[in-house]
C-alpha cells in the first residue's frame, strides 16, 4: 500500500509549495503545529522511526550551509529534522526584555555618538541625518519626547544635539511638523547655547512661519549676544521668507 | 578695507572673561583653534572679499559645495590691513575648488604659521573680526543657483550634495523655502538595493530547493 502525506508549506518556509511524503508501508504520527505570537513554527515532532528524514534533513543542511556562507538569517528552518533550532530560540528567549523607553534611548545615543565629535562638522553630517531619519521613522513622536529630555538635561554631546536638531527640522514629513515645531521651540529655552543654536537652526530648517514669535521672545533673553544676533536673524529668515 | 574670510563655527567664539566660568583672566579657550586649524605645511586657507562684500556669497557656495549636504554657514571676516601690520605672510594662490574661477580670484594662504601666530590670529578675530551667518537653505538656492549658472564643476561639488539638490523638484526663482533636502531619499534607496538583493537571493534558494527536490 503507498500512502501519501501532504505537509503544507509553513509561513516561515522557503518552499512554498506543499511537501509531499511518500513511503510504501507507513504509519506517520501526527505531527503537531502551534502558533507562538505572530510566527507559526512547527515544534520537533515525535516521529516514528520508519519516517523519511532524508528529504527535511537534505532542506536543514542546505539552509544552515547557505545561512552561514552568506552570513545571513536562516530561511529554511525545518525544526522536524534538527532540534537545534528549538534550542537556539530558546535561549534567545532566556534575555531579558527591555521597556520600549529604553530601546528607544539607547538607539538615540547610539545615532547621536555615530560621528566622532571631531567630525561634527556643518554640513558634513549626513551618517547622522541618515540614522536620526530612520529613527524618527521608527519611534515617532515618543522619540521626539526622548530626544526633548536627553537635549535639555546635557546628557549628550553638544554639537551632535545641535546638527541632530537642524536633521529633525529637515525631515520630510507633514504630518509630524506640529511635534517637530513643539520640540524646536521648547528647546529654545535649553540651558545650552549650543542647542539653543541648533533648536533655531532647524525652526529655519523647518520653514514655519509659526516659530518666527519664539524665536524672537528667546532672542529677547539671551544674555549672549552673539546667540542673540543668530536668534534674530533667523526670526528675520522666516519671516522674509513666509 | 577689504576682509579675508575665514570659515568658523560661531558658538566657538561665544567666550568671555568668566564665561566660560574655569576661564581665568584674558585666556583663550582652546575651541576657537579648531577653525583655524593650518594644513601640514602650516597654511591656512583663507578668501579675500572686497569692501563692498560683494562676493560673500560666491565665496560661500564655493566652499559650501564641498560639504555632503546644504547647512548654515558662519564664517570671519577679518581686516586685511590689521593682518598684514601683525606681519602675517599673505599668499594669492588658487586651490582646488568646484568654482575655480573664484578660487584663481580670491583664494589666498596664511603662511608659515607659527603657535603664536594661531594665537595671535584667533584674538584678532575676536576682537576685531566680523562674524556673520548663512542660514543653511538660503545656502542651498545658493548652491542650486550656481548649478544652474553652470559656476560650479560638478565634478568637484560633493557627489552625496549633488544628489541632494538634484532630489529636489526645481523651485525656480521661489524665494520661499519649503522644507530642506529630504533625507529620506538615502534610507529609500538603500532599502530598494536591500529589497532588490533579498528578492534575489530567496529565488536562487527556490532555485536550489528545487534542483534538489528533483
Amino acid at each position: 500500500m503507498r500512502t501519501t502525506y501532504r505537509i503544507p508549506a509553513s509561513a516561515t518556509d522557503v518552499f512554498e509549495t506543499e511537501t509531499i511524503i511518500e513511503s510504501p508501508r507507513i504509519t506517520v504520527p501526527k505531527i503537531t503545529i502551534a502558533t507562538s505570537g505572530d510566527s507559526l513554527t512547527t515544534q520537533p515532532a515525535d516521529v516514528a522511526e520508519s519516517f523519511t528524514f532524508s528529504r527535511s534533513m537534505t532542506r536543514s543542511f542546505v539552509g544552515v550551509v547557505m545561512a552561514v556562507h552568506l552570513g545571513i538569517q536562516p530561511l529554511i528552518r525545518d525544526e522536524r529534522a534538527n532540534a537545534s533550532w528549538v534550542c537556539v530560540e530558546r535561549s534567545n528567549e532566556t534575555t531579558p526584555r527591555r521597556s520600549r523607553d529604553e530601546v528607544i534611548e539607547e538607539s538615540l545615543r547610539n545615532i547621536l555618538c555615530c560621528m566622532p565629535a571631531h567630525e561634527l562638522e556643518d554640513g558634513m553630517t549626513w551618517p547622522l541625518g541618515i540614522g536620526l531619519a530612520a529613527w524618527f521613522e521608527d519611534f515617532g513622536e515618543t522619540g521626539l519626547a526622548k530626544l526633548a529630555s536627553v537635549a535639555v538635561t546635557n546628557k549628550s554631546n553638544l554639537e551632535s544635539l545641535s546638527h541632530a536638531l537642524r536633521w529633525i527640522g529637515r525631515i520630510d514629513n507633514p504630518d509630524s511638523v506640529q511635534a517637530r515645531l513643539r520640540l524646536l521651540i521648547g528647546l529654545l529655552n535649553a540651558p545650552s547655547g549650543t542647542v539653543k543654536d541648533g533648536a533655531a537652526l532647524g525652526l529655519v530648517e523647518l520653514g514655519s512661519p509659526l516659530a518666527i514669535a519664539p524665536l524672537e521672545n528667546a532672542a529677547r533673553t539671551e544674555t549672549n549676544t552673539s546667540l542673540q544676533r543668530d536668534l534674530e536673524q533667523a526670526a528675520e529668515y522666516l519671516k522674509q521668507s513666509s | 578695507m577689504p576682509y579675508l574670510l575665514r570659515s568658523i563655527n560661531k558658538r566657538k567664539w561665544d567666550w568671555s572673561a568668566g564665561n566660560p566660568p574655569w576661564l581665568i583672566g584674558d585666556a583663550i579657550p582652546a575651541a576657537p583653534f579648531g577653525d583655524v586649524s593650518p594644513s601640514a605645511d602650516s597654511e591656512l586657507s583663507v578668501w579675500w572679499v572686497p569692501d563692498d562684500k560683494s562676493n560673500v556669497h560666491r565665496v560661500v557656495t564655493a566652499i559650501a559645495a564641498g560639504r555632503q549636504h546644504p547647512d548654515k554657514f558662519d564664517y570671519a571676516l577679518i581686516e586685511e590691513g590689521a593682518l598684514r601690520e601683525l606681519g602675517f605672510v599673505l599668499q594669492q594662490v588658487a586651490e582646488s575648488c568646484p568654482d575655480p574661477q573664484a578660487s584663481e580670484q580670491w583664494h589666498h594662504n596664511l603662511k608659515q604659521l607659527t603657535a603664536d601666530d594661531l594665537r595671535r590670529l584667533v584674538d584678532l578675530i575676536k576682537r576685531t573680526a566680523e562674524l556673520d551667518r548663512v542660514q543653511g537653505p538660503q545656502v542651498k538656492k545658493l548652491l542650486t543657483a550656481a548649478l544652474d549658472a553652470r559656476r560650479l564643476d560638478e565634478t568637484k561639488v560633493n557627489s552625496k550634495l549633488l544628489e541632494v539638490l538634484r532630489s529636489q523638484p526645481k523651485r525656480g526663482a521661489q524665494v520661499t523655502v519649503g522644507p530642506s533636502p529630504s533625507v529620506r531619499s538615502a534610507p529609500s534607496n538603500r532599502r530598494r538595493i536591500l529589497t532588490m538583493a533579498r528578492a534575489s537571493l530567496t529565488s536562487t534558494l527556490r532555485a536550489c530547493a528545487r534542483f534538489l527536490r528533483r
